[in-house]
């Protein structure tokens, strides 16, 4: 960790040596110590320090862009030299107006200092409770715990100046029987935070539960979607949907659909980076502060997120919303919220005649992105619901969903949310039941 | 520099070490892209550090760091050796490495023109004539087009005596048209291979063979085309696959089910597990008789090849499927102690802070004879499809279904309407034991995937797969709905 100083100076003398219109240094720095356990020993144990400054140049609205992790001033001077000499071969970006101009970031709190006094001896006893908690079931675990911290900083032409620490801790565990398994995950901010006595007990209860899975023909059933599987569908509505890139693209579903009614009525989402209950973060990666944005509102579709460049293009606000310049993927919602139900998991699972409980979803992947058609398998407990009970593990089904039509066939939606991190952004999700889920196919266990 | 890296490899021993080895790396990148005639980016990283791995206790650490000098080293031998203790708390039993030749090498492929010296006016011309003749299509409204260059430098040096210097160049590229009809619908073509296209350790040659400008039209008009296709045929029925695509297929129903680590359960909590346990090596139909698949890192320009692996393994060819039965893995030194094995040469890392872990080097899919029009003539009803959508396979590789961009109907052995949305499923053996024809070796090519992802944290790995289109039969094929 550099430190908020030390890193905003070398980014500040990167802005001395451009002699383009206007330029932007993002400053990405990475301290992770990652250990990997598979059945029940440490497998790999790594750690990893990092830092990278990206560089953006601009004139005449061509843009020219280097990324270096040499941080001395002489490295940092190629950088800018060599992102200004693209500037030579580059066409002009007609649809390029401006750098975003400095605005008031609201400080979040995000980085706690005593998560850097974790050694690996810290880590691997929190490995040893899920493997010893396995271990007295007769099963086996496999996963991974992760200590990381990053550092954000922004730093542009026109005065904005922004930078932000943060701490996080990630534990995974697969546990697993003779025929069954069971997964669970924990993301905090703090490592003192983190029980792996109860991520260990809720794997071990799907273990146990799972045992002599049945063969189940597939079809359209009822299905109760655990909030894992929830983050994966909200993952590909934030990657495929609700950007204004593919917004305006028309690739969006929801392009054209301001206003209208896409969604169930019982269905809200919005993205929130300053909520303390998500993972907050306070600007994006052009040193924007990030704005509440409601997607869908009831049911409704109302908006898409922003970054600079669409914002411009489109005459519409800049929500904060970019990824690192320049990327093909167009702005993203990062911190994705789920409005909660009022039902209990016992009580959803009550109110299903036949159906099946999803605990996981695994390698999605989309058919038709526009319509957010997405295939995947089940993994790590299915089971059958019958007269509301679960009568009996079943084996893993593949699916193969048109989405926005799950999201208009939502039956009731759990009070409780877990916040769950995916690969690159943290989502708080509920439990969902749904009618109609199309599952087309079945594996042989 | 090679001074400090065998300094710091003697200090490990010191330290006690079992095993150590450092990798220090320099990574140059250079990408382009274009979307609808503009340049969407035209971007350079570059990259310098290093790795330092030791087996301690009879268990592993690793820690790496951008800031290279000596200091920096002992620093990071220290925190691996640290770490290594720790994990030497919870082990089951002590890692032992298979033995290995030693090798002092240094190793530059056969590159006929450095990319990193070609004008990008002359890269962008590309491009910018792609979009130009895709632009004629007025339904195509997204062109995209993309270059990519990589040049590197890798040492390795271990605490057994290896000193290897690689440098490696490699260039990619593909274009895209995606026609959006006026209910909305999106259909998209991409050249040569979809995922960004086609990729080799070669230089700026390999680009120009591409002849990118010259598939622009076809791929725009098949785009368009596909706005008004019959939508793809639901039932069991033979199908014949294109080369770029069963790339994929064997990638994800072979390559990674192959990996002795995955096989182990290390990938358990991450992408899943195999149904290639041990007691089926030499004792598993995979696929019919005619099913060969090769694991070579030997193939010239491949770009799962290279000279030596990351753990200082000469690369070498070896059958994974012969005459339809399963007979080898993918495998570390670790690994292949474990059952025996020779180590095969497959550990890889994706830059100098990850830790090498098994990764696919070229898995090919060997030819036979056929003739496409063959292949083709053998089918009374079924489709044959080209160029991936979309992939997903369960966590022990046994049920998959792909989705492809584009697919004709097959009628009495003759190629019929276009098909959209083309998809097919199946279960990996009883897929491949139903291959009843394969493509020759003027059908043949080695496909480079440049974005294979496992591990956590994740890494993203350069592979290859050599194939031909084949005919597979009794499949079930569907339909999005």
């Amino acid at each position: 960790m550099r430190g908020k100083d030390e890193v905003l100076n070398v980014l500040k003398k990167g802005l001395e040596f451009s002699k383009g219109d206007e330029i932007e240094l993002l400053y990405l720095g990475r301290e992770s110590s990652l250990t990997r356990y598979a059945n029940s020993y440490i497998h790999q144990n790594v750690k990893e320090s990092n830092s990278q400054i990206r560089v953006r140049v601009i004139k005449n609205k061509k843009i020219g862009f280097v990324e270096t992790n040499n941080l001395t001033l002489e490295g940092l001077k190629k950088a800018v030299k060599d992102a200004e000499e693209i500037l030579n071969f580059t066409k002009e970006d007609e649809f390029f107006v401006k750098l975003p101009d400095k605005e008031e970031i609201k400080e979040i709190k995000t980085f706690f200092e005593e998560n850097l006094n974790v050694t690996p001896d810290d880590m691997a006893d929190k490995v040893k409770n899920v493997i010893q908690r396995a271990t007295q079931k007769s099963l086996t675990a496999a996963g991974a715990l992760s200590v990381d911290f990053e550092e954000y900083a922004v730093v542009n032409s026109r005065g904005v100046e922004a930078y932000q620490p943060y701490s996080s801790i990630t534990l995974t565990t697969v546990i697993m029987g003779e025929n069954s398994s069971g997964y669970a995950d924990r993301f905090n901010i703090k490592f003192k935070d983190l029980n792996e006595f109860e991520l260990a007990d809720e794997a071990i209860e799907k273990v146990l539960m799972g045992k002599n899975p049945k063969d189940f023909e597939p079809g359209k059933y009822e299905v109760i979607l655990s909030p894992y599987a929830v983050e994966d569908i909200l993952f590909f509505f934030a990657y495929l949907s609700f950007g204004a890139k593919n917004f305006h693209q028309d690739t969006s579903f929801m392009s054209g659909k301001i206003g209208e009614r896409v969604f169930g009525e019982n269905i809200t989402i919005w993205d929130d980076g300053y909520d303390p209950k998500g993972a907050p973060i306070s600007f994006d990666f052009e040193g924007v502060p990030k704005k509440k944005v409601v997607l869908i509102e009831n049911g409704i579709a109302k908006n898409v997120v922003y970054d600079s460049y669409h914002a411009f293009r489109f005459g519409k606000e800049n929500t904060g919303h970019s990824l690192p310049q320049p990327n093909s993927v167009g702005p993203f919602a990062l911190n994705l919220f789920m409005k909660e139900g009022d039902s209990s998991i016992e009580d959803m699972i009550k109110n299903v005649k036949r159906g099946v409980f999803v605990s996981r979803f695994h390698y999605t992947n989309p058919l038709d992105p526009k319509r957010v058609i997405i295939t995947g398998m089940t993994r790590d407990g299915t089971f059958l619901i019958e007269d509301g009970k679960i009568t009996s593990p079943i084996k893993n089904l593949r699916f193969t969903q048109n989405m926005v039509e799950l999201m208009n066939n939502v039956l009731e939606i759990s009070k409780d949310r877990k916040l769950q991190k995916g690969d690159a952004h943290v989502s708080v999700v509920p439990y969902i039941r749904a009618k109609e889920f199309n599952f087309t196919g079945k594996t042989e266990f | 520099m090679s001074d400090e890296l065998r300094w710091i490899m003697d200090e490990a021993k010191k330290r006690g070490v079992t095993y150590g080895d450092i990798r220090l790396i320099e990574d140059e990148i250079e990408t382009i892209d274009t979307e609808n005639g503009n340049v969407q980016g035209i971007g350079k990283s570059f990259s310098k550090g290093f790795g330092i791995r030791v087996l301690l206790n009879g268990a592993w650490g690793f820690s790496s760091s951008s800031k290279v000098d000596k200091n920096e080293m002992e620093k990071v031998l220290d925190e691996a050796i640290s770490i290594a203790k720790a994990s030497s708390r919870i082990k089951k039993e002590d890692i032992i490495l298979s033995e290995i030749e030693i090798f002092e090498d240094e190793y530059t492929p056969d590159i006929k023109i450095d990319p990193f010296t070609v004008s990008l006016d002359k890269k962008l011309k590309i491009l910018y004539d792609v979009d130009k003749i895709m632009s004629n299509y007025k339904p195509v409204k997204i062109r995209r087009g993309s270059l990519y260059f990589n040049k590197q430098k890798k040492y390795f040096v271990s605490t057994e005596g290896s000193y290897i210097v690689q440098d490696r160049i490699v260039s990619g590229g593909g274009i895209e048209a995606y026609a959006i009809g006026d209910n909305g619908e999106v259909q998209r073509r991409s050249y040569p291979a979809s995922l960004g296209g086609d990729f080799s350790v070669s230089g700026w040659e390999f680009i120009e063979n591409l002849k990118l400008v010259e598939n622009s039209d076809r791929v725009a008009r098949q785009s368009v085309e596909l706005l008004t296709a019959k939508p793809c045929p639901q039932g069991i029925m033979d199908i014949v696959i294109s080369g770029d695509q069963m790339a994929l297929q064997v990638h994800e129903s072979l390559g990674h089910p192959a990996e002795l680590d995955r096989v182990f359960g290390m990938e358990a909590s991450y992408a899943g597990t195999s149904f290639l346990t041990p007691e089926k090596l030499n004792n598993f139909q995979y696929g019919s008789k005619i099913v060969n698949i090769t694991a070579d890192a030997t193939i010239p320009h491949a770009l799962g090849g290279f000279k030596y692996d990351d753990e200082g393994v000469k690369a070498q060819r070896v059958y994974l499927v012969k005459d339809g039965t399963f007979v080898g893995y993918l495998t570390s030194r670790e690994t292949a102690h474990k059952l025996g094995l020779k180590p095969m040469g497959a550990m890889r890392a994706d830059g100098w802070n990850r830790i090498p872990i098994i990764r696919m080097t070229s898995i090919n899919l060997e030819p036979k004879e056929e003739t496409f029009e063959q292949l083709i003539s053998g089918v009374k009803n079924g489709i044959y499809v080209e160029t991936n959508k979309s992939w997903s396979i369960d966590d022990k590789r046994l049920n998959f279904q792909f989705g492809c961009e584009i697919g004709w109907e097959i009628k009495d052995g003759k190629l019929g309407d276009v098909i959209k949305n083309p998809t097919y499923t199946g279960i990996t053996y009883e897929f491949w034991r139903s291959c009843d024809g394969i493509g020759n070796k003027d059908l043949w090519h080695v496909w480079g995937l440049p974005n294979c992802g496992k591990g956590e944290p994740p890494q993203i790995m350069q592979v290859s797969h050599g194939a031909a289109p084949a005919r597979f039969r009794n499949v079930r094929v569907g339909v999005v709905r």
